[in-house]
Order: structure tokens, then sequence, then C-alpha cells
């Protein structure tokens, strides 16, 4: 039972912060800091493993906290970590995954995910996410990755459902700014799903930076969040439900097919 | 100006000749003496295409032969199937007549080899018909790259996709070489190839047949690592269904570290929707003919004997490729790309 958040200042610290505030009330969430307790009971909120501080990530491994993160923690105890999920529970991707079954015989799968933030781990463990739940488990993966960095960093994955149906997975990190994009695609014999962000004209135009509006009334992070603390909900919805775990499959996968010349098998 | 450049429309297998015709009687640079096409029913559809665009005059030929090796033939398009390209190239040097072939150059990277060296021995231009460099947001794209306004290229994705609806030659394997991989992945080879200025190292590929019970594969993905290390990626697929909401497309993101250049070569259209429920909501483009300005390339390279914008070399460079994705296919693993010696 999460009684208390802390949130690990980031790109997205705001929304993160807001969607524990609305759950937990304003006086049972903080920024993390060095004195904070990491009891049990405590959520540690953070987009990017990666930014962590040597020194504070072994302290919170060492912790009896929860670690919600915008990706998989390497290292940490499954028990104690959790690669958030918003996406199983709003918008396009749970759109798309609801009438699957009517695109019959699957022939390909793809999921695009481009941000301008720094910080592969989210934009990509996002974008499998996606896939998986486009096109379910993977049976291989083979994947290139351009170098992380403090900038521009990205990773691309080419493969197999069990299905045998074609997977395709693309991220992008620290992409110039506007160039932001989300692009879901679900083909089979009976038809096609798309989802393309760019396509939408509702958006917020200022200084030449665009910004979307959203499409629900509950920010997906918010509802993930409400999820979470309420403790009923430590999955996705039962049609998603299998995702979760084929997705942890699918990343690690993906990450150690970068350094191989074959694919790796699942 | 040149004296118009005197061509050969030689085999009409592939439609894009129809579309190359046209422009041809519509070009001053060129003058269309002649066609050849075996088949009788294909041959009556470009006669017919002759006679409504004004080319009354152009010489009819059921033999290729009869074309490439007339007096007054300057240089041929050649539009047969894949797997005729290399003898019809080949002859076609031999007697002494530039040669714009379409894409893909060969079937096989030995017939890639022998037409290069076959067209350089004769001393003749061979141009690959990539149209698709011509389309004005693909020449814009390219310009705005090489002025350095957008630095150096990070990432490039690229998708050229087609109904499920190829047919005929194309889905058997002995005339075209293979399906959606050997058809497509040479445009967007080619493109991130021009793009970067440099060779793909290294290829990944998915490719088999799920779209279709056809004998050639019709739903790829690859992953293409170039030289300098930044990374492609291409969507070959013939895999979009056949009310997708258009015939297919050629699109691109390219990001670079000052921004990003976006393009679909079939996406500046007006939409129109009929009241009539019997007909489908369609889209019609408005982009200037790429294929002219591809014609117009090769003339003027075979009028001033400069290089075209697209060489031999850059069709052999697709064939590579294309060969490296199969062997990937097969083999579940990344592919070297054979280099041209």
């Amino acid at each position: 039972m999460i009684t208390r958040a802390l949130i690990v200042p980031g790109p997205t610290d705001q929304v993160r912060r807001a969607a524990y505030e609305q759950v937990l009330g304003t006086d049972r969430v903080d920024w993390l800091t060095d004195k904070a307790s990491l009891a049990e009971g405590v959520a540690v909120d953070l987009a990017d493993p990666d930014d962590l501080p040597d020194d504070l990530r072994e302290r919170l491994l060492a912790s009896d906290a929860l670690i919600v993160a915008g990706a998989p923690v390497a290292g940490a105890p499954d028990a104690r970590s959790l690669a958030a999920w918003p996406d199983l529970l709003a918008g396009p991707v749970v759109a798309l995954a609801a009438d699957l079954d009517s695109l019959g015989r699957r022939t390909m799968s793809k999921s695009v995910v481009v941000a301008d933030a720094p910080g592969l781990g989210p934009a990509a463990w996002r974008a499998v996410l996606g896939l998986i739940a486009l096109g379910g488990g993977l049976r291989r993966i083979a994947a290139r990755l351009e170098p992380r960095g403090p900038g521009f960093s990205a990773i691309y994955g080419v493969g197999r459902f069990r299905d045998d149906s074609i997977a395709y997975v693309e991220a992008i990190a620290g992409a110039p700014p506007g160039a932001g994009l989300l692009s879901y695609e679900a083909l089979g014999r009976g038809g096609v799903r798309e989802f393309d962000s760019r396509r939408s004209i509702n958006r917020v135009i200022k200084s030449g930076v665009e910004t979307g509006l959203p499409a629900t009334q509950d920010e997906p992070y918010a509802q993930f969040v409400a999820s979470l603390c309420r403790g009923d909900g430590t999955g996705p919805p039962p049609a998603l439900a299998p995702t979760l775990a084929d997705a942890h499959a699918a990343y690690a996968a993906l990450l150690r097919a970068c350094e191989s010349k074959r694919a790796i098998a699942l | 100006m040149n004296k118009p450049v005197r061509m050969a429309a030689v085999s009409f297998d592939h439609g894009h000749q129809y579309s190359y015709l046209r422009a041809m009687l519509r070009l001053p640079e060129i003058e269309l003496v002649a066609i050849s096409e075996p088949d009788p029913d294909e041959r009556v559809v470009a006669e017919r295409l002759l006679a409504d665009s004004g080319g009354d005059s152009v010489r009819v030929h059921a033999n290729h032969a009869d074309a490439i090796q007339a007096d007054d033939i300057d240089a041929v398009s050649i539009c047969a199937a894949n797997a005729e390209h290399h003898d019809l190239t080949l002859a076609a040097a031999e007697a002494g007549k530039h040669v714009l072939c379409e894409k893909p150059l060969a079937i096989s990277l030995d017939q890639a080899t022998a037409m290069v060296r076959g067209c350089a021995d004769h001393g003749v231009t061979l141009a690959t018909a990539y149209p698709v460099r011509h389309a004005p947001q693909v020449w814009e794209a390219k310009r705005r790259l090489d002025s350095g306004d957008l630095g150096p290229i990070r990432a490039m994705s690229l998708t050229n996709v087609l109904r499920a609806q190829p047919i005929g030659w194309f889905i058997d394997p002995a005339r075209s070489g293979g399906g959606a991989i050997r058809d497509h992945i040479v445009h967007a080879t080619d493109l991130m190839r021009w793009f970067i200025g440099g060779e793909v190292r290294q290829i990944y590929c998915e490719a088999d047949t799920l779209a279709r019970d056809i004998p050639v594969e019709d739903t790829g993905a690859l992953i293409e690592v170039f030289d300098s290390g930044v990374i492609g990626t291409c969507d070959p697929s013939w895999n979009r269904p056949t009310t997708w909401r258009k015939w297919g497309d050629v699109s691109g993101r390219i990001v670079c570290d000052g921004g990003v250049i976006e393009f679909d070569i079939t996406d500046h259209v007006i939409r129109v929707t009929s009241a009539d429920p019997g007909i489908p909501y369609q889209e019609s483009g408005f982009s200037s003919d790429m294929n002219a300005a591809l014609l117009l390339d090769f003339a003027d390279a075979v009028a001033t004997g400069r290089p075209p914008c697209a060489d031999g070399l850059d069709g052999w460079a697709g064939v590579a490729c294309t060969e490296a994705a199969y062997a990937s296919a097969r083999r579940h693993e990344f592919v070297d790309v054979p280099r041209f010696r």
C-alpha cells in the first residue's frame, strides 16, 4: 500500500507530482531529498532510471521503497520496482488494442516514439509497451542503438511476434524541439489500425513550439498512479494483462540485441 | 538547347513506362521515336495512349531488338520485368544506346555488375530510374540537408508501402526476382544513401509472405547501418489493405541535430468525397511530375555527357542491399553489404 510519494525531479516531474497529489493529497507528496525516509509504503517516482546518481541509486535499491520509473530499472528486484504503463490505461494504444481480432491474420505491427526530452529508456519502454500491446509477445528481435549521450539517442528493433507477423519498434530521445511523435500501426489481412500524433489538429502552438491537447479527462499518468495507489490495480486491464510480462521480456531482449550480430530469441 | 535525345520506350511490363511515355511526348528535350512491346494486348494499350497523346508518328515494334538496334535511336527507357533488365541493357549498350533502366537494376549482383561494366565498356550512360529523387519534396529535402542548416543527420526512417495488390510478373519470382523486398527497398535505400552521401554497411531484414497467398514476400522491415554509423530503417511492404486510404507512399523522417525533415510524396492532396455512396473517398495529388524530371535529367546527362542523378552504380548499390537483405532474412542476423569492385 502506497502512503507517501517522493518525486525525483526530471522532465515530467510536474505531471508525475500532480498525479500523486490527486490520489494521496498534497501533504503526502514531496520531492526526493537526501534525508527522505525510504521506508515501506513510500513510492519513489522518477522519469528515467539512467538519471539517478550512483549513490542515490544504491540507496534506493537497498531501501524498502517502491521505485516507480519511466523504464525498467536495471538491478532492481521485481517486487520493489515498477516500470510505469500509463499507455495501457488511456490513449491510442488502448483504443487500437480494443478490436485487434478484427484484423484477422496479422502481418505487421509498428510502434514509434520520438521524444524531444533526453533519456532513451522511457521512450524505448513506451515504444515496446505499445508494440507488445498491438502484436503480442516477441519470438525474436534484432536491434541497433545510436550511442546514448546527453543529447540525441535512438534504438531500432526489427523482429517477429509469436504469431510470425513482423515487429518494428523505434524510440528516439533528445530529438529537436517539435519533433515529438507517437505512431502506432497494427496491420492484418482484415484491415489496418493506425495512430499518428502528427495527424491530430488538437494542439497549441506558441512561439513555434507545439503541445498537444488531451483526449481524455484524466491524464493517463494520473490514472496509472490512481490504479497503483489504490492497491487494486497492480496490473493493466484484463485485455492487456499479458502485455506487461511480454513487454519486460521484449525490452530486455531489445537491449541485448543491440550488442548482437544475430537476432535474440525469446 | 541541345538537339532532342531520340528515345525508344522498350517494354511496358512495368506500368511506369506509361508515365515515362507521357513525359517523353511532352518534353522538348526528348523525341520519342519508337516503342517496343511483344505482348499484343499491352501493345494495344500503348498504341492507344500514343494516339491519345499526340504520338501518332511514333514507331511501334513488336520486337525489342528492332527498337534497340534502330539507327535513329540514341537512348532507351527499359521497363521490362526485372529479370530481363540485364539482357536488354547489354543489348542496348552493344548497340551504342544510352540506357535508362527501371529499378531494381537487376535480380542478382552478377547481373548488375555486368550491366555497369558493359555500359562503361561501350561508352554509354547507364541511369537507374529512381524517380523519387526527383519528387519536389524529396529534392528540396536533399537541398536542405546539403545546405547544412539542419546539422548532421542522426537518424532516417523511410517507408515505401503499397496496397496488397501487385499481380502478374511482379509476383512471379522467376521474372521479378522477389517481392516487396526486391521491388521497394531500392527506393528507400537509395534516398537514404543519397541524403547521407554514404553507403550501407550492414542490413538486418525480416521478410515473409503474410498479407496474401502469393509466391513472393509481401511484408518486411529493415534496419540499415551506414558507414558513418547512422542508422536508417525501411518498411517496403505490399501489405496495406486494398481499401487503404491511398495506393501507397514514399515517406521519410530524417532527424538531424538541428531539426527534422518529414515528407510523404503522396501527401500533397485534395480530398474528394462524393455524395454518391458508390464513389469511394479519394485523394487527388497535385505534386509536379517526378517522372518528367527524371527523364529531363537523363536527357541532359546524355546530351552533355555528365553523369545522371542516379547512375548505374546507384542501381548496383540497391541490388547489393537487396541481396544482403534476403541473406539476412534467411539467417536472422546482420549481413555485410557488398561493395562494387
